[in-house]
């Protein structure tokens, strides 16, 4: 191996360069680096998910086929990422300075992993391998994982030195400052368990699936009951870091009840309740419950968090239309029954069973299976229909005006803070991240994000020149009068430095200026 | 929009930092590790559960492969191999007892979740804690007015079993659950 041209070749644009700098390199960025670890990642969690479904016959044997094209194909892929991997580790700074980069790559340990990963099935095709050994060297694949796992570890280590044990934990559950990488993956992991346990929930009720699957969906719950239930006990004891829970008193029974906790409670309650008192009382109809999981998904995304400010801000209009609703929904229910009870006493036997079928009719749904039949319940249904439209739409155009002007606030709030990081001119790093993280959660695209600071850029730039942006002065008056007299102030400032003559003249010169930008020109060379 | 600091007092002026590792820390790592021991083994115990119930269904499935089998020739007005099910003047009750019987074919049928309970059962019944884990084998009666689909009831002891049968095997599985195994003709 040619060591001079081992080197590093980032000046040039060698292939070599440009896949590594496309695929590999942690320092850019822009580049697909992130997206091929990821769906790395997935393909090694398909794989694990293809080995588990091998031990179910009722799915392997009629997808043998397919089960085997997968396998080579993904034998194919992690050939193809070694194999690319020593191509350019000559570019790698990791095996660059060393003699013979690809030597010191190919007994790197995650090459080594990599090699592990793949090498047993080559080696088949030579010597006899026992099928099931194949399988269980299969789970070397898993170990690949680590490529992702061991940097996250190394940087939340670094970012907690000198930290205490509850203050780590709390990192690693919730986003902070000290949290890295290794919290993103946490949150990865918990929202895949949620999603794989409200598929196995959904999947159950199919009778066809319980019966093959049963003892895999007793595995499944169990994991995801003892994952949940490791979340749920450990955000309980590291929520007094938080620092709005750190002055409160019994500062866990106070985060104990907020409604994303007691999600967290309920998402783990009925399998307790179950496996112990199955025998007793019939609590099946509980497993229904294990759905909620579901919301535990509103912790990762903050749609739900703009739709419960949206409602908070407009619950007195929400709750005065809610009233409205009610009273149209007892007066529609009292005619119905009015005009209904003798040609139909079995359907509105009383107002409460008329209840039903005003919000029925009211809210358009109309199922058809209750209908007045009177000329005068009929007359009367079609007046209450028409109104129902308007008074059941109210509160629907409300919550979604709300949550369309919270969003926008959102974004607002998050340009000023754009505009506070760019006042120097620059974004560092860390600041960029933190807008890339906020631009996500308000759900800008990063095209839009590039537009926003390229506008911050600029409005800086103006400002560092004295002029403010107009966006900033025009519901100002106080800014707007400051700037006009700085601008008079420099006017005066060029017209005593300037030569008055010169600049007569140009003033004078038909066509270079207007009649108004003339008079001001008098009045600053007159004072 | 700020970030979350998390656990500040320690990057504050806090003049006595907190160890790393207190006894409060302590009753919560062990209260964690007592919930996930007893997860481990509430779901091991779930697991058995189902481990048995597959048992039973697979005791059920073999019920139901012979009596389909069987059926077929019972149709015909053969032998079945065993007399008491054979067309003739039998009971249920003979028929049943001469499945499990010595040398039977399911003489070895055992409850796979307790020995002491029913092998067979009318229904699964939580208030009979001995109707787990059994078989239940109904019969089909067909459902007015155009008979077309068949309401399942319990095949008594003395029901006579001389003319084909629509029969649905059941398990009473895990939590006392029933679960449907196959419907056929016997």
């Amino acid at each position: 191996m040619d060591a001079s041209r081992d080197t590093p070749e980032k000046s040039t644009h060698t292939l070599r360069s440009l896949v590594y700098s496309w695929l590999f390199d942690q320092t850019n960025p822009n580049n697909f680096q992130k997206s091929f670890d990821k769906w790395i990642s997935l393909l090694i969690i398909a794989n694990l998910i293809s080995m588990l479904a091998e031990h179910v016959p009722a799915i392997y044997d009629p997808h043998k086929q397919f089960f085997h094209l997968f396998d080579m194909f993904s034998l194919a892929v992690f050939t193809v990422e070694y194999l690319l991997r020593f191509f350019v580790a000559p570019q790698d700074p990791e095996f660059a300075k060393s003699g013979m980069p690809r030597l010191k790559y190919i007994f790197s340990p995650y090459a080594l992993i990599d090699l592990a990963a793949i090498l047993p099935f080559y080696l088949a095709a030579f010597i006899s391998i026992d099928l099931r050994m194949l399988r269980i060297l299969r789970l070397l694949r898993l170990l690949k994982l680590a490529r992702t796992l061991v940097p996250a570890i190394k940087e939340f280590r670094e970012l907690n030195k000198g930290r205490t044990f509850r203050q780590q934990v709390y990192a690693l559950l919730n986003p902070t400052e000290y949290s890295g990488k290794l919290q993103d993956l946490m949150d990865t992991f918990i929202v895949w368990w949620v999603l794989i346990s409200v598929i196995a929930v959904v999947l159950e009720s199919v009778e066809a699936i319980h019966y093959v699957l049963n003892l895999q969906f007793i595995v499944l719950d169990a994991v995801a009951v003892f994952i949940f239930s490791m979340e749920y006990i450990f955000r309980l004891y590291s929520c007094v870091e938080n620092p709005e829970l750190q002055k409160r008193f019994a500062a866990r029974i106070h985060y104990a009840r907020r409604p994303i906790v007691v999600i967290d409670f309920l998402a783990i309650v009925p399998f307790f309740l179950e496996s112990l008192m199955n025998q007793l009382i019939d609590l099946r109809f509980l497993r229904i419950f294990r759905l909620m999981r579901l919301l535990k998904l509103t912790r990762h995304s903050t749609s739900t968090g703009t739709l419960t400010k949206a409602l908070q801000r407009e619950w007195p209009v929400i709750a005065a239309s809610t009233f409205i609703m009610l009273l149209m929904v007892v007066l529609t229910a009292s005619l119905g029954f009015l005009f209904e009870h003798e040609a139909q006493p079995d359907k509105f036997e009383n107002i409460p069973q008329a209840i039903y079928w005003a919000v029925i009719t009211l809210a358009s749904v109309g199922y058809g299976d209750i209908s007045p039949v009177t000329p005068v319940g009929r007359l009367m249904t079609v007046i209450m229909a028409l109104i129902g439209i308007g008074i059941f739409a109210v509160p629907a155009a409300i919550l979604s005006t709300a949550f369309n002007d919270q969003l926008h606030k959102d974004r607002e709030l998050m340009h000023a803070e754009l505009r506070e990081f760019m006042k120097d001119g620059e974004l560092s790093p860390e600041e960029y991240a933190q807008v890339l993280q906020q631009a996500d959660e308000l759900h800008i695209s990063p095209a839009e994000v590039e537009l926003l600071i390229e506008q911050a850029r600029q409005d800086a730039a103006e400002m560092n020149r004295g002029v403010l942006p107009l966006e900033m002065i025009k519901d100002k008056p106080e800014i707007a009068f400051e700037q006009i007299r700085i601008a008079i102030s420099n006017l005066r400032q060029i017209a005593a430095t300037g030569n008055r003559q010169q600049i007569q003249q140009l003033f004078d010169t038909p066509g270079k200026a207007t009649d108004d930008e003339r008079s001001i020109w008098r009045q600053i060379d007159r004072s | 929009m700020q970030a979350d600091t998390g656990g500040a007092r320690d990057a504050g002026g806090d003049h006595h930092p907190a160890p790393y590792f207190g006894l409060k820390d302590l009753i919560f790592v062990i209260f964690a590790i007592v919930v996930g021991v007893l997860v481990i083994n509430l779901g091991y115990t779930t697991w058995e559960d189902g481990s048995r119930t597959e048992e039973t269904k697979a005791n059920g499935e073999a019920l139901a492969a012979w009596m389909t089998e069987q059926g077929l020739k019972r149709e015909k007005g053969d032998d079945t191999g065993l007399p008491a099910c054979n067309r003739g003047d039998s009971k249920w009750s003979q028929c049943r007892e001469a499945l499990v019987a010595e040398g039977a074919p399911f003489a070895s049928l055992k409850n796979a979740f307790d020995t002491k309970n029913l092998v067979f059962a009318d229904a699964c019944d939580r208030n009979r804690l001995d109707t787990h884990g059994s078989i239940i084998v109904e019969k089909g009666i067909p459902k007015p007015p155009d008979g077309s689909s068949l309401a399942y009831g319990p095949l008594a002891d003395d029901e006579s079993i001389t003319e084909p049968l629509a029969i649905r095997i059941s398990i009473c599985g895990r939590a006392f659950a029933v679960n449907h195994i196959a419907e056929l003709k016997f």
